[in-house]
């Protein structure tokens, strides 16, 4: 009776702040239309805030992830539906968006550790090779399947196609370690499948990364002709090692200010996260890559993981809001309407082949049951990186602009049911306190 | 690379030297306020070397208008009603009534200084400026308990004072700004804009109430809460063309007095609130215009100033000082320029019209930057006559 009080009570308040928010916006609106580019940004900004907090209450009433209340709020609010947050306010934001990336990078580098990896190295291996051998040549072959039904597919050659479909492919291998990071911070699991999806997740960036640069190469060669041009290797080496090489040196001034200065914390992380993601974009470095190594290096070197992690927990939750509330305001509903058909294909492939590669990686690595039933579905979510190699596609390869609209209509997709299906992972597998009946998955492993 | 990189790295480098050079979290080097930030602001910008141009400042425009939210948001959470209980009434009465005979008397100082020079300011200018120099910054003070051990009834009279006496300047000014929109809206009188802002500062409120709630107190929920109402608050109030500092000043008030939190998330302000005023000092040294005479003329509203807080002192002395013992001279305590009100002026005269703009920003300035020198120095002067600072002969010159 008194849990259902509660609830009523936090449903009661959840409407009570829409309402408010709701009365404020439109009151505005009736008085002054929107005029200042700045006071749009921040405008806007503050309405993803608010509405992705109360997006998320209203879901968490719902036994949904925030996550997921987050990317509502922001499809919602965003200009393809209700234009409260504008084009224009979503450039202006970028900035916001780089940060909050990077703190969440921070944060996911953080969690890993030397012993961590040490443990998983088999599981870790089997799935990384999962993805290469069942991941990639499964999806390859849908896109080449459906190539009749895809003109821009047709219009190439044979080998301009099987082009296309590895770089949709490799696409297709990329998770989202900032989704998987936000129910992570939302549910605070603990167990061999949280642990598991994190270094797979976070390792996959890293494949997926050198795997497109080969893909382009070999894209390029197929598409456009001629003999290999090396020179996007080339970038990569730089690019890794680049952002290894910053990111250490990130790593080791946050640890350096967390021991000698201790003050105004948060603030210095801050501007750290900034001026590293406009370094980054500067010397063409990968942000995700530099400010995962700069908290690998404060967790694993230095020691001061916890105190880092806690530092970036005070203000999570709005990096976390405005984060996903961007990435909501992004997703284009009508692209992923008019491509449905070929994208829903494309997305139950993924899955299907996602949660195939996962099950047996993970019997071959003896993982246990926890990990074995759930790791597949617990990491399907994509971002970020899936939505930035979509575009390079496009920008490299004019002729792919068309797989460049499917790719990003199936991350849409994705990020809308990854985080679901990941909570429903986390609750099944008994790691995060619910479904007790579970418990004994926990205890095998 | 975007343009505001140069400007964060910068910011960044004088904080942490900033940090590094303090003793223990008491400024030990630098000012007490922080206006080296505004002198290397000024060296930077145009009248200096220019590396801080007009367009990067013009970049800056989104993080001043949030900065100087926030420091609103952390003044109206400080009226908390625990902590204003225990400071007597008679204090109470004093820190309001001294800003406001520190404003009327400073008004008419300029006037007399506009006849007499003959200097083209308009008298919603010189309100502006008047209401500018009206408060007192609490960082002297701070400085004098923490540095130099100053303790009595004095100290805690003074203490109250420039805790609260941010209220009426703050006021003034949103009344001005009410007065001089800076574009055109539906809401034509200035009672209409200073309705608006109440209505905006009770609904920011009830979002951050309604999110922090009375049960545990979460500090992410309370970060997003606070972060988000400046946001908000800032695009809608500059969307009504009303003062946000104002409108984040009424928000934090209400929440002080609706949320068993309150002390909490004070504490969340107050730990950002410094650097804050420092980058907006900073940038402010560097958004200076006009030619030298206005500096020449920003310098003299300041030294005005002292003689408006020494008149204001000596009118609210019987009702601060301790028992039995009259102290005249209690406007020494108060020359440091208000650091909140800086903000608020600064924000303001971005978007105000130049003629109004321009002397507001240097006048501010210049409060800030000789208070800072002259007003640590008097209200040393004026504890050691009342032996209120503990141990005159360790303490040496003050800073």
């Amino acid at each position: 009776m008194n849990l259902r009080r509660a609830s009523l009570f936090e449903l009661v308040r959840g409407l009570g702040l829409l309402l408010v928010l709701a009365a404020l916006l439109t009151s505005v609106r009736l008085v002054a239309p929107a005029r200042d580019v700045a006071s749009s940004t921040l405008l806007g900004l503050g309405i993803l805030i608010f509405g992705g907090y109360i997006a998320a209450h209203l879901c968490e009433n719902l036994g949904l992830p925030h996550l997921t209340g987050y990317i509502v709020a922001g499809l919602v609010l965003g200009p393809n539906t209700l234009g409260f947050v504008s084009e224009d306010t979503i450039q202006g934001l970028r900035p916001t968006n780089s940060v909050a990336l990077a703190l969440i990078a921070l944060t996911a580098g953080a969690e890993l550790s030397f012993g961590l990896l040490r443990r998983g190295a088999r599981s870790l291996g089997f799935a990384i090779g999962a993805h290469l051998l069942i991941v990639l040549p499964m999806t390859f072959a849908a896109l080449l399947a459906l190539r009749r039904f895809l003109p821009f597919l047709q219009a190439l050659p044979i080998a301009g196609a099987a082009a296309a479909a590895l770089l949709w492919a490799v696409i297709a291998m990329s998770r989202s370690p900032s989704s998987t990071l936000g129910v992570i911070s939302q549910l605070r699991p603990a167990g061999p499948l949280t642990r598991h999806v994190l270094s797979v997740v976070i390792t996959m960036d890293l494949v997926v990364l050198i795997s497109f640069s080969i893909a382009r190469v070999l894209a390029a060669m197929a598409i456009e002709g001629g003999s290999a041009n090396l020179s996007a290797l080339e970038e990569l080496g730089t690019t890794l090692t680049g952002s290894l090489a910053c990111g250490t040196t990130v790593g080791l001034v946050i640890a350096l200010w967390l021991k000698l200065v201790k003050r105004q914390l948060l603030l210095f992380l801050l501007v750290i996260a900034y001026a590293g993601t406009q370094l980054a974009g500067y010397f063409h470095f990968e942000p995700l890559l530099l400010f995962l190594t700069a908290g690998f290096v404060v967790s694993n070197l230095t020691g001061q993981g916890e105190e880092l992690m806690d530092l970036v927990g005070a203000g999570g939750q709005i990096v976390f809001v405005v984060f996903f509330a961007l990435a909501g305001a992004h997703v284009d509903l009508g692209l992923v309407v008019r491509v449905w058909p070929i994208a829903i294909t494309l997305w139950l492939v993924r899955a299907v082949a996602t949660v195939i590669g996962s099950r047996m990686a993970a019997s071959l690595a003896g993982d246990g049951p926890a990990v074995r039933r759930y790791a597949g579905f617990s990491m399907l979510s994509q971002a970020g990186t899936t939505i930035t190699l979509s575009t390079a596609v496009g920008d490299r390869f004019p002729a792919l602009a068309g797989l460049t609209a499917i790719a990003v209509a199936v991350a849409a997709l994705d990020e809308l049911t990854g985080p679901l299906l990941f909570k429903w992972s986390l609750d099944h597998s008994g790691e995060t306190g619910k479904h007790k009946e579970h418990a004994p998955i926990e205890a095998h492993a | 690379m975007t343009a505001l990189l140069p400007l964060v790295l910068l910011a960044a480098m004088a904080g942490a030297a900033t940090l590094l050079l303090e003793q223990g979290g008491r400024r030990g080097y630098g000012w007490v306020t922080g206006s080296e930030f505004a002198l290397a602001g000024i060296f930077l910008g145009p009248f200096g070397i220019d590396l801080l141009s007009e367009e990067l400042i013009g970049h800056a425009r989104l993080p001043i208008a949030l900065g100087a939210s926030w420091v609103g948001l952390g003044l109206g959470l400080r009226l908390r009603p625990n902590a204003l209980a225990k400071a007597p009434g008679r204090h109470v009465v004093a820190s309001q009534l001294e800003p406001i005979i520190a404003m009327l008397v400073l008004r008419g100082l300029l006037e007399a200084g506009i006849r007499f020079s003959g200097l083209p300011l308009s008298s919603i200018a010189a309100w502006a400026l008047a209401a500018a120099g009206g408060a007192t910054t609490r960082a002297t003070l701070d400085w004098a308990r923490a540095q130099r051990g100053a303790r009595g009834p004095l100290t805690d009279g003074l203490r109250t004072l420039v805790t609260l006496d941010d209220l009426p300047p703050l006021f003034a000014l949103a009344a001005i700004f009410a007065l001089v929109p800076p574009h055109a809206t539906r809401l034509v009188s200035a009672w209409q804009r200073l309705a608006a802002t109440a209505g905006l500062g009770l609904g920011l409120a009830a979002l951050v109430v309604l999110i922090v709630g009375r049960r545990r107190f979460v500090p992410q929920l309370a970060w997003l809460a606070l972060f988000g109402a400046s946001a908000l608050g800032t695009g809608l109030a500059q969307e009504l063309t009303v003062l946000p500092l104002a409108a984040t000043c009424l928000c934090g008030a209400i929440v002080a007095r609706s949320t068993r939190h309150a002390d909490k998330l004070e504490e969340v302000t107050r730990s950002t609130q410094r650097p804050v005023i420092q980058l907006l000092l900073l940038l402010a040294g560097a958004s200076l215009r006009g030619g030298l005479w206005t500096l020449v003329a920003a310098i003299g509203f300041a030294l005005l100033r002292f003689l408006a807080k020494t008149i204001a002192g000596v009118a609210v002395s019987p009702l601060v000082s301790p028992r039995g013992l009259r102290v005249p001279s209690l406007g020494l305590g108060m020359l440091g320029g208000g650091g909140i009100i800086f903000a608020g002026a600064f924000s303001a005269a971005l978007v105000l019209e130049p003629s109004i703009g321009t002397p507001l920003l240097a006048g501010s300035v210049a409060m800030v930057l000789l208070g800072d020198l002259v007003g640590p120095k008097a209200l040393w002067l004026l504890l050691r006559g009342r032996g209120e600072v503990a141990d005159p002969s360790a303490a040496g010159a003050p800073p």
